[in-house]
């Protein structure tokens, strides 16, 4: 039996690793994937005061700080029972949306981009973002940068700082915005609308218009049969910010809508001693191993599930796309690589909302927290992270002083599903007799890169990028070959 | 160069990873009291991100002053390494979420964004970035002052240079 490892994984946050293994045949007999993630983060947390948790917590990660910010803030709520003004809340998702904007602009340009636009198959030396403008011309790429600096913008005005931020408080925000602010939030929401539609405009063009990426996306190797979760608001349409989880099964019926301090009735989290990342499944299924299917536990928790199980988007435009998805890829979409669109149709709603948020007559109110009063228990916050639903979960003692803590993070959700996405592109590419190069490392890449995983590395040491390596290894475990990117 | 930015770099929950940061906050008490030429502003930041996340800093300045941890094994912890801005430059992006500090300045310049033409970086060699405490270990915890001093004297040189 020979092994491939693709390790680490790049242009991705954190480490990963891929294992395929080969069979005598060449054909594919298994496939690992591996994070040595950090542990020990929940542990970290307890024994400290819980109104101190918002801003601690948005350093288990540099990539979605803001998300973690949100269901941390949401959670305490919940431990002191306390609910926020109606201001307090709007401002908070005024300022996830500036996050939302940031994240998935980088991910859409940086990550997913070169695939399409300079196609699977590039040079690798090419194939990354600058590659991308060179393709496709400076002045788009002068957009994205304005794009990704207006999320951040918006961010720092209305919460003063974006990316460890200190914004939310018990039972509220730590300050009310004012017209000044508002008014620039405004122009710059507006812009991004233009940005998003320019975008999903571009994906149309270089994607969707394109036969051969549609054979692609529409293939094989990118389907994965799996059920979805995501929040949803009181008429089911995608919120990011607050609502009930809800859950589809693989034909689209919904199985679930809970509360968010119901999920452990509804979540469980597998362990495989391979891997220190855990399996969230759903419980009434149970986890029956890595299998897609209708009767099996995976889910994902995806852009792509985000829209699956809601009935629409709570915006105009971003709900015209998502008609359109469906009619082109049909409902509910099992098809991995879609996940770039719903994405796209996703940053459009951010756009639209902040435009709505930052035009709500309420927005600029004083009344943005309400001080708790009651003694602190336990409690749980649920948003949308960019990378799927994230939970913060805790118990505090009379004083506020963890106790426990259950954070289950945006990707952990998709572990089981990333790893038989791979496994899918893999087992469909590799055959007896292929080549194993460049471009089918790159395309079994792309089964996970449309997850926009993040596995929580939380360090920046230099250097900063890692080589990634594949190594052969024949059956009786020995190194036939190694190949090395830079 | 008359605007010179210093940006430390690192996690302030992952023990030795926070030295970058701890490093940024003691050049930010110290300078106002430096003894650089009037003409020169110095702009000090910390941040537990990186790649695109620098561009919100670094607009306007003229040199870069990076300060980071490095897993280097062939130095001992605590050691002080001056490196060249291509010593960490890749073909292509990997490691980060978006792209790469280099990636990200060389995308922003050539867009017209008015971005640091030189980089200067002082890696902190460390060992253990995965233990969480707000604490160094001794050895990166005592390079912290000579950090602050090899920085402060590469800012008076990048500043003498007109």
């Amino acid at each position: 039996m020979k092994s491939i490892v693709i390790d680490p994984i790049t242009r991705l946050e954190g480490h990963g690793k891929i294992t395929i293994f080969l069979n005598d045949d060449g054909e594919v007999a298994n496939t690992y994937f591996q994070v040595p993630e950090l542990r020990g983060f929940e542990k970290f947390l307890e024994g400290r005061p819980v109104e101190e948790a918002p801003r601690i917590v948005p350093r288990i990660c540099g990539v979605c700080p803001a998300c973690h910010h949100m269901a941390s803030g949401k959670a305490v709520d919940a431990v002191y029972h306390v609910t926020p003004p109606a201001a307090a809340r709007k401002l908070r998702e005024l300022f996830f949306m500036g996050e939302y904007i940031h994240s998935h602009v980088a991910h859409f340009y940086a990550l997913a981009s070169p695939d399409f636009v300079l196609g699977p198959g590039a040079e690798k030396a090419r194939r990354h973002v600058l590659g991308v403008v060179e393709a496709v011309g400076l002045e788009i790429g002068g957009k994205v940068l304005t794009f990704r600096k207006y999320g951040h913008e918006i961010m720092k005005a209305v919460g003063g700082k974006c990316q460890h931020p200190v914004y939310n408080v018990p039972g509220g925000v730590s300050r009310p915005l004012s017209e000044e602010q508002r008014i620039e939030v405004e122009r710059m929401a507006r812009e991004c609308v233009e940005l998003a539609k320019f975008s999903l405009d571009l994906f149309g063009k270089v994607v969707l218009q394109n036969k051969a990426y549609m054979e692609i996306i529409t293939g094989p190797a990118y389907r994965l049969d799996v059920h979805d979760m995501g929040l949803v608001d009181e008429l089911m349409r995608v919120n990011f910010y607050d609502g009930k989880v809800r859950v589809k099964d693989v034909a689209g019926n919904q199985i679930a809508l809970y509360e968010p301090k119901d999920y452990l009735d509804n979540v469980g989290e597998h362990v495989e001693s391979y891997t220190y990342l855990k399996f969230p499944y759903l419980k009434r299924f149970g986890w029956k191993g890595l299998t897609e299917g209708a009767d099996s536990g995976v889910y994902r928790a995806t852009p792509l599930s985000r829209l699956n199980v809601a009935e629409g988007m709570a915006t105009p435009q971003a709900q015209q796309h998502y008609e359109a998805f469906f009619k082109t890829v049909g409902r509910p979409c099992k098809l991995v690589l879609a996940t770039h669109w719903a994405r796209l149709i996703e940053l459009l709603y951010a756009c639209e909302r902040a435009v709505e948020l930052a035009t709500d007559p309420e927005i600029t109110s004083p009344e943005v927290r309400i001080v708790p009063t009651e003694t602190p228990t336990e409690g749980v916050g649920i948003v949308e992270a960019q990378r799927g639903t994230l939970t913060h979960h805790y118990a505090t003692d009379e004083k506020g002083i963890i106790r426990k803590a259950n954070l289950i993070v945006g990707t952990t959700n998709n572990n089981a599903a990333i790893t038989l996405s791979i496994k899918k592109a893999a087992s469909t590419l590799i055959h007896k007799g292929t080549v194993v190069g460049d471009q089918i490392l790159n395309m079994i890449e792309m089964a996970f890169r449309a997850y926009d995983p993040c596995f929580s590395c939380a360090t920046h040491c230099l250097p900063g990028h890692y080589p990634m390596e594949v190594t052969l290894v024949d059956a009786r475990g020995r190194v036939t070959d190694v190949m090395r990117r830079s | 160069m008359n605007r010179v930015a210093i940006l430390g770099l690192g996690n302030s929950l992952l023990g030795d990873d926070s030295v970058g940061l701890k490093i940024a906050s003691q050049l930010r008490e110290l300078v106002g009291k430096l003894q650089v030429a009037p003409r020169v502003t110095i702009g000090v930041f910390q941040d537990e991100a990186g790649g695109w996340e620098i561009l919100d800093y670094v607009e306007g300045y003229e040199a870069l002053v990076l300060v980071d941890s490095i897993l280097d094994p062939a130095s001992e912890p605590g050691t002080l390494s001056w490196y060249p801005r291509n010593a960490f430059s890749s073909p292509r992006i990997s490691g980060v979420h978006n792209m790469d500090i280099f990636e990200a300045l060389e995308y922003a310049r050539r867009h017209g964004m008015a971005v640091p033409a030189q980089v200067h970086i002082l890696g902190v060699t460390v060992r253990d970035i995965t233990t969480f405490t707000e604490k160094c270990s001794p050895p990166v915890e005592q390079a912290i002052p000579k950090a602050v001093e090899a920085i402060v004297e590469k800012v008076r040189e990048i500043a003498s240079v007109a």
